[in-house]
């Protein structure tokens, strides 16, 4: 009878460190419309036809040249920008000394002050001579409630703005996700260009070689070059960015976990709290008063929504156990039980997290610190032709 | 013959038609008297109101002044003195007047525009670009007016943003320097070779050319400052979606 108290074991999973990205895998991950494709491809066809219709020691050929160098400098520098901001991202729920995570600490400790296997044997207590109570234990033990109520209230109202901030944290990393993903797509466009230059700058370099050899020489050396340059950047770059996508999912599903053991501690304190108080009608036939727990009762049904409905069906549960178990002080341990079995899930769960979050920071941050070598050229290089070169053929935006 | 009247027609008839049509709009004074943004039309006021204060002083003090010479005087001259100091009001009131109607405020040169912080920085450009105007050509006017709106939004912007931000590094390079700079390399060009091609194109197309980018330029630098905001709000939505919305948590 008393093993249907039990709630439904909870399971916090870390999710695995985000593994390394070559730049060869980074392309193909975003995919591109076939209508898309073929605008790009379009692109790239005229301006191969107009590059091999220069002469290449004239300075239009130069120019076009410079293009290719340049290509891609916007998407880079915007992918740049938003992957480095991820490293910024203080990890607020895994901070040991605010938050959260120290909220929960301190609840674990205002608990096991209330802890019915602390408190030693409790006992009614007799009445001396039939008149003066004497070694009510009990009372004695249901009267810390009362005192500790204020400071669990207290602990709880943090831990829901714990809560709502971590519920912050997620939304604000939808909408980076969101922002990267545009960025991946236009790094992917850029790297479709790219490649597709390569192969087409290539044939034509074969086309040439018996006709007009020079010329495929110089097609080779400037444009093919730079091209493949060019497209090294973007990958590394788009390398980059997928890690830095996918860490901050790393750190939206540790939030969504975290936000889950938030939940059920609370659930199961209030829970407890509840016991005590049926518990000790019960047994001492007192009425212990929780005011502060009680509207603490509707406030946290209401704030876990997801949790309530347990909530409900465990007190009906409580209610008719303690009434009748013969051994209601066991019941109430088993309520302390369910709030220690919460935090112990949590803490593993935060240690497993941590060590994936460190590994993928670490890598990212490895990652991103090789791409800044590729960023500084990309704008060495484009920052002298800002003001003198016409829309490129190459941008997205033409 | 390509220098013959009847060869150079067209060119002459359209730059008769595009000289009407700038007369008719007010003509070139006009165009360059007004300023070009918010915030140098905001300097120049304050500026014209430190003189006028500073004159408006003076004025009092001469009047004071002239009135203590006649308080010396008596009988007769007392009314010749009243005229006389009328007349004294009346020449510095167009003294005044004069002293506001031109050079109401300092052009910064280019050093001290560079040195000044960001959120000066804007309304200096935008008196500096002004006072270049008379140099320009008709279509890097147009643009020069469009890149004073630019400059109002740009400043908007910067009011409200930390001066640490590295957005604003990059309006200071781009509105203190490379605007500027585009600009004198022009100006610096003798007038009568302005029009000639060199380097692929005559130094008025490469001005436009260069304004029209920087114009794009001022744009999405603007949009970057603004982009902390946008994603505020976004962010706030998706919050209120996770909290209260039917969406599962997180």
């Amino acid at each position: 009878m008393a093993t249907t108290l039990e709630a439904p074991a909870i399971t916090l999973t870390a999710p695995d460190p985000v593994p390394v990205v070559a730049p060869a895998q980074a392309a193909g991950l975003v995919p591109l419309a076939t209508e898309q494709r073929s605008k790009l491809d379009e692109k790239v066809d005229s301006f191969i036809a107009d590059l091999i219709a220069q002469d290449t020691n004239s300075p239009e050929f130069g120019k076009r040249v410079d293009q290719l160098t340049s290509m891609g400098r916007k998407e880079i520098a915007a992918a740049a920008g938003m992957s480095n901001r991820f490293l910024d991202r203080p990890m607020r729920a895994m901070d040991k000394d605010q938050g959260v995570g120290a909220n929960l600490i301190e609840l674990r400790r205002t608990v096991e002050t209330l802890d019915p296997a602390r408190a030693g044997k409790l006992s009614p207590g007799k009445k001396l001579l039939g008149l003066i109570p004497f070694g009510n234990t009990m009372q004695k033990y249901f009267d810390g409630y009362v005192s500790a109520q204020g400071h669990i209230k207290a602990i709880l109202d943090k831990l829901a703005s714990g809560k709502d901030e971590l519920l912050m944290d997620n939304a604000a990393i939808d909408v980076e996700r969101t922002k990267l993903w545009e960025a991946m797509g236009n790094l992917e466009q850029m790297i479709h260009i790219s490649k597709k230059l390569d192969a087409g700058i290539e044939e034509k370099a074969g086309d040439l070689d018996s006709s007009d050899p020079a010329k495929a020489k110089a097609l080779r050396e400037s444009a093919l070059f730079y091209t493949r340059q060019r497209t090294q950047d973007l990958l590394t770059q788009m390398a980059v960015t997928v890690q830095g996508y996918l860490a901050l999912d790393l750190v939206k599903k540790n939030n969504v976990e975290l936000v889950k053991g938030v939940d059920r501690a609370s659930t199961t304190t209030v829970a407890a709290l509840r016991t005590a108080v049926t518990v000790a009608q019960a047994m001492t036939n007192q009425r212990l008063v929780l005011q502060q727990i009680t509207a603490l009762n509707e406030t946290t049904a209401n704030i876990i929504d997801s949790t309530s409905t347990l909530l409900k069906e465990q007190t009906g549960q409580i209610h008719q156990q303690a009434a009748a178990s013969t051994i209601p002080v066991e019941t109430l341990q088993r309520a302390f039980q369910n709030i220690y079995d919460t935090m112990d899930t949590i803490d593993t769960f935060k240690i497993k997290a941590l060590d994936s979050m460190k590994q993928t920071v670490n890598t990212l941050s490895a990652e991103v610190e090789k791409s800044k070598g590729y960023i500084a050229r990309a704008q060495g290089q484009s920052s002298a032709q800002v003001a003198h070169d016409g829309p490129s053929l190459l941008s997205l935006e033409g | 013959m390509a220098d013959s009247p009847a060869h150079s027609s067209d060119a002459i008839l359209s730059a008769a038609r595009a000289s009407l049509n700038d007369q008719r709009a007010g003509g070139r004074r006009m165009a360059t008297g007004k300023p070009i943004g918010q915030r140098s039309a905001a300097l120049r006021r304050s500026s014209q109101k430190r003189k006028a204060v500073a004159l408006g002083l003076s004025v009092v003090v001469a009047i004071m002044l002239v009135n203590l010479v006649i308080g010396l005087l008596s009988g007769l001259l007392h009314l010749l003195g009243w005229l006389a100091s009328g007349a004294g009001v009346a020449l510095l009131l167009a003294v005044i007047w004069m002293l506001l109607r031109d050079r109401a405020v300092t052009v910064p040169s280019l050093e001290n525009l560079r040195a000044s912080p960001p959120r000066q920085l804007v309304g200096q450009t935008q008196l500096w670009l002004e006072a270049q105007r008379s140099a320009l050509p008709a279509p890097a006017l147009d643009l020069v007016g469009q890149i004073g709106g630019q400059l109002d939004g740009l400043a908007l912007q910067l009011d409200r943003v930390d001066e640490n931000a590295p957005a604003v590094g990059q309006v200071r390079q781009l509105v203190g320097q490379h605007l500027p700079d585009l600009v004198k390399a022009y100006t610096d060009i003798p007038p009568a070779l302005r029009g000639a091609e060199h380097a692929g194109a005559s130094p008025d197309q490469q001005l436009t050319q260069g304004l029209a980018r920087l114009s794009g330029e001022l744009d999405s630098v603007t949009r970057q400052l603004a982009e902390g905001k946008l994603d505020n709000l976004a962010i706030q939505s998706r919050f209120i979606d996770y909290k209260y919305g039917d969406t599962p948590e997180g």
